[in-house]
């Protein structure tokens, strides 16, 4: 498992995808933002996200648009 | 007054539109069930509800289109309303709509939920930072209504940062300002990690499922013997009434022709209430939402995604109500081809006649009924495995809250349902009766004849060579298919009239099979056509029935002829 449960990202550059990259703004998924991973679905695909406070479900191949630096702690 | 209500979607905004308005539109625990603004009137006032957006920035249609509304209509208050436990997220909107420089007021929603959760808004301290007006409301228990309304409020001069991420930034810091946490204040994510965890998810899944198919069958069908009686006894004195003075033929139509097509609404109408309810019921505890999640994985590589999992399950109450849900599928590639699939789920209309066919043909058999859904969810994937334009799309999809669905919310969403779906089918079945009876009861020189003589029973005469394929050999199956297009309830209408209610004398049990294959692929009732062909615009929706009709043919006559071959191999 790539993302495992309860490890802590930030973004460190969006998408250049213009469409792609503002949806994500959006979202909150901003230059800066810090990400938290949770449940991977049982067949490996998608991850749920949380940003802000919110939970997205995200297909990995969408997420390996954004680059992201891991937490350490 | 002009009074626009703006927000994140599923924050109550269509929850606060109804109450404010006395309207009722379809609300739901997840993203986008309001596709299209509404007009409501509250007193001298006019109230718009507005799709949910999360900016205004246009990636979307529903924020293109909200954008649109804010600039072009001069609206004299903008209700920006957000859900306080995503108060973050919301505030980015809130800077947005905060310049356009209208009076704005901040609706704060939720509230008694961010409680329990540990959470508390200084609405003070808030209203200060933004510069406008903030109102702590309930939605869902009319509070604080006619504050929003009480003093007109000056627009904000506050500047905010143009670029995304610094505008998020000053976002974070106000939220932090002004949400006060005491104790635990995380969601629980306990639940989930049984709920979508590796080994637990689908056993769950398909025990709802299953629990829910159960349910509705059962409890439809026993409500709906008891209200078929009722129908009948009440009909019965109507028929004896209205014959004692009305002309015979006169008497027959009302009788015959009205009458029974109402009464074969009357016998599934409890089925599909029910089905609504539970519809409702997944829909509004967040549980339809992690399915998408779970059947992400598998419709991706059909090209599809966990968002057209939720419209086919929305379409196992109507298709024409899933229609409408296909607009939260942000690739139009995907929505059509979702839209084209949509009929293949046994809606509620279709289930009481597959429950009459296994009575009548496969008695005591628990797994046919479970079995049609699945040969439906096994066809979506076949018709689109089989379409071209299978690529690998961006998904990303709000997972709400799960919440514990309350009576009033999940009974109103019920209700709601039910309402515009009998709005909608009434008439055509109303309608198709009269035809039905005209065509049974008339010859081609439009003189009363017998059944066997009537236009109906000519014209399939000549329509049956074309259904020989498929395994349905007499004149009647072609009739009945072609009333299914009136209202897939019409067929059982028809059967009933055509057989009185002995269908053995009409079908074999492998016939019979292949009858109700052929219903459940068979393109939708014209209800749903039409809804199809608003979301989908004429040339496509041509293209979509034309395929949903060949797949249908091609894949019951491949069925066919695979039990013919069985069948005298076996011999």
């Amino acid at each position: 498992m790539k993302y495992r449960k309860n490890s802590r990202y930030i973004v460190t550059a969006l998408p250049k995808d213009e469409a792609l990259r503002i949806r994500l703004e959006n979202l909150g998924f901003t230059e800066g933002a810090e990400i938290r991973f949770g449940q991977t679905a049982p067949l490996g695909n998608p991850v749920i996200a949380f940003v802000r406070g919110t939970s997205y479900a995200f297909r990995l191949s969408t997420l390996e648009k954004i680059d992201l630096r891991r937490q350490e702690f | 007054m002009k009074a626009v209500l703006a927000g994140n979607p599923n924050c109550g905004k269509t929850t606060l539109f109804n109450k404010l308005t006395g309207s009722h539109l379809d609300t739901g625990n997840r993203a986008g069930v309001t596709v299209e603004e509404a007009e409501g009137r509250r007193g001298e006032d006019y109230i718009y509800d507005l799709p949910g957006i999360y900016s205004l920035n246009r990636p979307s249609n529903e924020e293109k289109a909200a954008d649109d509304f804010l600039r072009k209509e001069n609206v004299d208050l903008i209700i920006n309303v957000a859900d306080v436990r995503y108060l973050e997220r919301s505030l980015f909107l809130t800077t947005q709509l905060l310049e356009k420089r209208k009076p704005t007021v901040l609706a704060l929603n939720m509230c008694d939920e961010a409680k329990k959760l540990g959470l508390d808004v200084d609405c003070e301290a808030l209203s200060r930072s933004l510069g406008c007006k903030v109102v702590r409301i309930s939605a869902k228990k009319d509070k604080n209504f006619d504050e929003l309304f009480s003093s007109r409020p000056l627009p904000s001069e506050k500047i905010f940062p143009s670029d995304a991420s610094s505008r998020y930034a000053e976002c974070e810091k106000i939220s932090s300002r002004c949400v006060k946490r005491n104790g635990k204040t995380s969601f629980s994510e306990k639940a989930d990690d049984i709920l979508l965890g590796k080994y637990t998810a689908f056993p769950i899944f398909f025990a709802v499922m299953f629990a829910v198919l159960f349910l509705c069958s059962f409890l439809g069908d026993l409500a709906g013997k008891a209200f078929s009686a009722a129908t009948e006894y009440l009909f019965a004195k109507i028929n004896a009434f209205l014959s004692a003075r009305l002309s015979p033929s006169l008497a027959s139509l009302i009788g015959d022709g009205v009458l029974t097509g109402v009464g074969s609404v009357a016998e599934f109408l409890p089925v599909t209430v029910i089905t609504f309810f539970f519809l409702a019921l997944l829909e509004e505890s967040g549980y339809l939402a992690r399915i998408a999640f779970l059947a992400d994985r598998p419709f991706a590589s059909a090209g599809l995604s966990g968002r057209t999992a939720i419209s086919l399950i929305v379409a196992c109450g109507c298709t024409a109500s899933a229609a409408a849900s296909t607009r939260t599928i942000p690739d139009d590639a995907e929505r059509e081809k979702c839209l084209c699939s949509l009929h293949f789920m046994p809606c509620s209309a279709k289930l009481p006649l597959f429950a009459t066919f296994v009575n009548a043909f496969f008695p005591g058999n628990y797994f046919a009924l479970p079995l049609l859904y699945v040969t439906g969810v096994f066809c979506v994937f076949c018709l689109n495995i089989l379409l071209p334009g299978r690529k690998m799309q961006d998904f990303i999809m709000e997972i709400p809250a799960r919440k514990f669905p309350s009576v009033s919310g999940v009974l109103g969403k019920t209700a709601a349902f039910s309402r515009s779906f009998f709005r909608r089918t009434c008439a055509v079945v109303f309608v198709a009766s009269i035809v039905v009876w005209v065509l049974i009861n008339y010859n081609f020189g439009f003189r009363k004849c017998d059944i066997e003589d009537s236009m109906l029973a000519v014209t399939s005469e000549m329509a049956k060579y074309l259904f020989y394929p498929v395994g349905l050999t007499d004149k009647w199956h072609a009739a009945a298919i072609a009333a299914g297009f009136a209202g897939k309830e019409t067929v059982l209408g028809v059967l009933g009239v055509i057989t009185k209610g002995d269908l053995p004398s009409l079908f074999t049990p492998s016939s019979a099979l292949s009858f109700c294959l052929f219903i459940l692929l068979s393109p939708p009732c014209a209800a749903s056509c039409s809804a199809l062909k608003k979301e989908l615009g004429g040339k496509k929706f041509l293209r979509c029935l034309g395929l949903q009709f060949l797949f249908a043919y091609v894949f019951c006559a491949a069925f066919h002829a695979i039990s013919l071959l069985i069948g005298t191999v076996f011999r």
